[in-house]
């Protein structure tokens, strides 16, 4: 299994954790939030566009809205793939960390 | 919740602009994207800090915007290019036939444009050119209807514009010599040179940069002289001329001139050329020219001035008729006018002027030339490459699919010309580099490939690149990419029948304008034989011309002549002033009294001549008697011209009396004879005595060279102080006529490069069309059809169109030719002849093109071709 980017992982994540309402600007309000540093739009797109050619996500546009001036949103879902790709990503970074506090410097 | 209506407009410009960079495929999400946070900054910080942050996310877009358009275009140019090579060599004789047609194009134009250049710059070399001009006369007073300029003007005219006019911050005056080549001589290095008499302020205003030598002094004590570089390089080699003593020599006059100057040489484009300036003051100090300074009635002098501006010239001009009237010169009603000297070259249209002018008309006519024969250029591959349209049908199918979209395509092809036009250029100045030498024999010129470097001339070829690529592109490429992908699947053995009407048509175009161009190149040369085998009234054969330039020659020229005629070669010697292809002076005044005592104020031409004119140029007199040595030399007596005679409408012309200079009485008439070239009518002449400057040899016809050399020895023996120098009659003749003679061989080499290149174009389509029918061909031939009824089959289509063309072409070619011709007096009519000739010529040549592809199609083994069903 390939590793994820930083930020791909974060997107991935923020995917999960946003559910049903995943798509960009609520993916990048959340990423802002928690990191506490500006994201821009280029750097949710791109992760969002790899990460579905790798088939970790999938996407589908939703009905217009008047609030973004008449447009679609494009929702992302957690494929099966990107859910074991974060699961063994957790793995590994917890297999990376055990005991890792407990050594001195 | 409503957007604020202030900040409506710059931000619907602002998502209009990252809609236009932004790529999300077109769905829009990303802009909905910024909708929705731009809203919720709105209602969070206020419309303003909306837009600014909208803004902000544009600027961000725009490099990754940017690194993706240079990204794909550098991959589809490397694919343009690919496939563009790969095209070329594929088809490869199409690719040649299109590449040199227009490179052959491309280097006409080229070469004209350089000629074009040189011409436009006449005189503008001087800092001060748009500033100086020369001062011309008009002249209405003997005849009313005769309106005529001059630029010839009195000597004191220039001090007294300068003194008078606060406009004129300058002026000069300037003359030439008596004879056209004066002697200059340095210890034994003798040579002939042309040269110039001129006052200081001709170095200050004109900038002819001086080399050595005092600016101020240069020019101000007679017996002066400045040589150019290349005259004080004869002379002196390397050593310093300034200071030493050059002997000069002309009729009647000799000095020992001091060198106080050495200047550049003079430049091509420069309206005055001398090889030498002598101090106007020398004719000032000199008693015999006493007569031309300072008198109103004597006017051999140009004037040049220098305005303090442009401006001021027509306020000069306004002036000029008060200022005349100042001076007691009102009433000879000689208006001045300014002529600027960048305008001379092209414009000037006065008569007998000193150097070329009136040249516009050949600029206007070399520009439509090299307009005519890039457009042949051009239309050859606009055809070529449609009619190989269906070729290409399978990549431009692909494409399409593939999801290129029309503008892509077109930019493709387009591209594709502007390449394959750039690769001509690079042939074209191959072809401009090694046909330059014969290109400036053809006009008369001097180009050197240094002229292309100009900046200006650059942008222009650059540009013409450009228009060429796009002007002969854009067709193709809108019929190429108009290609529908489903004729991929379809048999495309068949069609290219795409835009074969308009093809047709441009065909004919190309075959019109290269029979418009035989055809007047036929009527040139036609005239030009006509003027070279008219009778002139006078035989120009078999004469050597021997110009008499200095006082020790014109003392000994009777010698000569009398030891000359010693010799059986030598059929008769004269020494006259004039001769029959140069009458010196053309607007001679003169009064005549007609029978019922009218008096009549006429122009005559005016020259002198010696007893044996009449005789060693065989013209015939008609009435009265010639000059005679019986007679002695009759310094009252003149001779008339038929013409004259006609005007006067005198019974009896011989003993009437008339008043023209010194001279009262008619002796004889003499029998029309051509003195001027065939442009004009036969003036009225007037001939009076004296002997002097040209010895005439009439020699008998055979060995040319030992006669000249027998010349040369007897006048060599005599005149020991002039180098012998010589002109055959007939030669000068042929001067008279040498534009129109450039301007038949131009036409000839040009309608000959047009014919090619429509002869390419017609090669290529005639190939192509072959190509399509070979089943057509093989199954007729199986039926029975002889060859020659193929041949015919194919080549029917080809040879209507160039009947076609010759019927646009016929009236475009006489109406041209009949404009030309009316410049001749003397002319030929323009008969069907000349047209019918040109359309056989046309004929043939198109069709021995079309025969190499027909007859190896009709000579075709029908198995061959019908091998593949």
């Amino acid at each position: 299994m390939k590793l994820l980017s930083r930020s791909e992982e974060m997107v991935l994540l923020a995917v999960w954790r946003l559910q049903d309402e995943a798509y960009c600007v609520p993916i990048r309000s959340e990423l802002m939030q928690i990191t506490r540093k500006n994201w821009s739009f280029g750097s949710i797109y791109d992760p969002l566009e790899r990460l579905e050619r790798k088939k970790l996500l999938e996407s589908f546009l939703t009905e217009p809205t008047k609030e973004r001036g008449g447009r679609s949103k494009r929702i992302y879902r957690l494929t099966k793939h990107g859910k074991n790709a974060l699961m063994e990503l957790k793995k590994i970074q917890e297999t990376l960390w055990q005991g890792a506090l407990d050594l001195k410097a | 919740m409503t957007p604020n209506p202030r900040y409506q407009k710059p931000l619907k410009f602002a998502e209009w602009v990252l809609r236009s960079i932004h790529s999300d495929h077109g769905e829009y999400t990303h802009l909905g994207d910024f909708s929705e946070v731009s809203n919720h900054i709105q209602t969070d910080r206020g419309p303003l800090a909306a837009l600014f942050w909208y803004w902000f996310q544009v600027v961000r877009s725009l490099p990754g915007f940017a690194t993706n358009r240079i990204y794909w275009s550098a991959t589809m140019f490397r694919n343009y290019l690919i496939i563009s090579f790969r095209n070329t060599l594929k088809n490869k004789w199409f690719s040649l036939l299109n590449i040199a047609g227009l490179a052959v194009g491309m280097a006409c134009f080229i070469l004209i444009l350089m000629f074009v250049q040189f011409e436009t710059s006449f005189d503008r070399f001087h800092e001060k050119s748009e500033r100086i001009y020369r001062v011309i006369s008009r002249n209405t007073a003997r005849e009313p209807d005769v309106t005529e300029f001059s630029d010839h003007t009195p000597e004191l005219l220039a001090e007294l514009l300068a003194a008078e006019f606060p406009e004129i911050e300058r002026a000069t005056r300037s003359r030439e010599s008596f004879t056209d080549k004066a002697i200059l001589q340095y210890q034994e290095k003798i040579f002939y040179q042309i040269g110039i008499f001129a006052d200081p302020e001709f170095l200050k205003i004109f900038s002819f940069p001086l080399l050595k030598g005092d600016l101020e002094r240069a020019l101000a004590a007679p017996r002066s002289i400045v040589l150019t570089e290349h005259v004080a390089q004869k002379l002196f080699g390397s050593d310093d001329p300034l200071g030493r003593i050059v002997s000069y020599r002309e009729k009647r006059r000799q000095y020992d001139m001091t060198v106080t100057g050495v200047m550049a040489d003079v430049p091509e484009n420069s309206h005055l050329r001398f090889d030498y300036i002598i101090s106007h003051a020398t004719t000032v100090a000199e008693e015999k020219d006493s007569y031309m300074i300072a008198n109103w009635n004597i006017w051999n002098f140009a004037t040049y001035v220098e305005l303090t501006s442009p401006e001021a010239r027509s306020r000069v001009e306004e002036k000029f008729p008060a200022f005349l009237a100042r001076q007691g010169q009102e009433g000879g009603s000689d208006a001045f006018f300014l002529q600027s000297i960048e305008d001379i070259h092209l414009r000037s249209q006065i008569r007998g002027e000193r150097a070329t002018n009136n040249q516009i008309r050949s600029v206007y006519l070399f520009m439509s030339i090299a307009l005519i024969i890039l457009l042949i250029a051009c239309i050859n591959y606009m055809n070529l490459v449609t009619a190989r349209s269906m070729t290409r049908a399978r990549e431009i199918g692909i494409r399409k699919v593939a999801g290129a979209s029309r503008r892509q395509l077109i930019k493709q092809f387009i591209g594709e010309t502007l390449l394959v036009t750039a690769f001509a250029l690079g042939i074209s100045l191959l072809l401009v580099r090694f046909g330059l030498p014969y290109f400036n024999l053809l006009v008369g010129a001097d180009l050197g490939m240094g002229a292309l470097s100009q900046t200006n001339l650059l942008f222009l070829i650059a540009g013409t690149v450009l228009f060429v690529g796009i002007a002969s592109g854009t067709y193709p490429a809108l019929v190429l990419s108009a290609l529908k992908p489903v004729n991929v699947l379809k048999d495309f053995s068949a069609s290219g029948k795409k835009g074969a009407g308009l093809r047709n048509v441009l065909v004919v175009f190309q075959f019109s304008a290269s029979i418009v161009l035989i055809a007047c190149t036929l009527v040139v040369f036609n005239q030009l034989n006509y003027i070279k085998n008219q009778k002139l009234g006078f035989d120009r054969e078999h004469v050597v011309v021997i110009p008499v330039r200095e006082q020790e020659t014109r003392d000994k020229a009777q010698a000569i002549r009398t030891e000359l005629l010693q010799h059986p070669e030598v059929l008769g010697v004269s020494i006259s002033g004039g001769l029959p292809t140069n009458i010196r002076s053309r607007y001679f005044g003169g009064k005549f009294v007609k029978d019922n005592g009218e008096v009549v104020e006429t122009y005559v031409c005016f020259d002198y001549v010696d007893y044996d004119f009449l005789d060693v140029f065989k013209i015939d007199l008609v009435a009265g008697r010639n000059f005679s040595r019986e007679f002695g030399e009759d310094d009252k007596a003149i001779l008339i011209n038929e013409t004259l005679w006609k005007k006067l409408g005198w019974a009896d012309p011989v003993g009437k009396e008339v008043d023209v200079m010194d001279y009262t009485r008619v002796i004889g008439v003499v029998k029309d004879f051509h003195f001027a070239s065939f442009h004009e009518e036969i003036q009225p002449m007037v001939l009076a005595f004296e002997s002097g400057s040209h010895i005439a040899v009439r020699i008998r016809p055979g060995d040319v060279q030992s006669r000249v050399a027998l010349i040369r020895g007897i006048f060599e023996n005599n005149s020991k102080g002039q180098p012998f120098d010589f002109f055959f009659l007939d030669d000068s003749f042929n001067e008279l006529y040498q534009k129109e003679q450039r301007t038949g061989e131009i036409f000839g080499y040009f309608s000959l490069l047009a014919i090619f290149i429509a002869c390419l174009g017609l090669l290529g389509l005639a190939s192509f069309s072959v190509e399509r029918r070979t089943k057509e061909i093989g199954i007729r031939k199986i039926l029975g059809a002889p060859v020659l009824k193929i041949v015919g089959l194919l080549t029917k289509d080809f040879v209507r169109m160039v009947v076609l063309a010759n019927v646009i072409a016929w009236p475009v070619a006489y109406f041209a030719m009949r404009q030309w011709l009316d410049n001749f007096a003397y002319r030929i009519d323009i008969t069907l002849g000349t047209f019918l000739l040109a359309a056989a010529a046309a004929l043939l040549i198109a069709f021995i093109t079309i025969s190499t592809q027909t007859l190896k199609a009709a000579m075709s083994n029908p198995v061959d071709t019908l091998r593949y069903e």
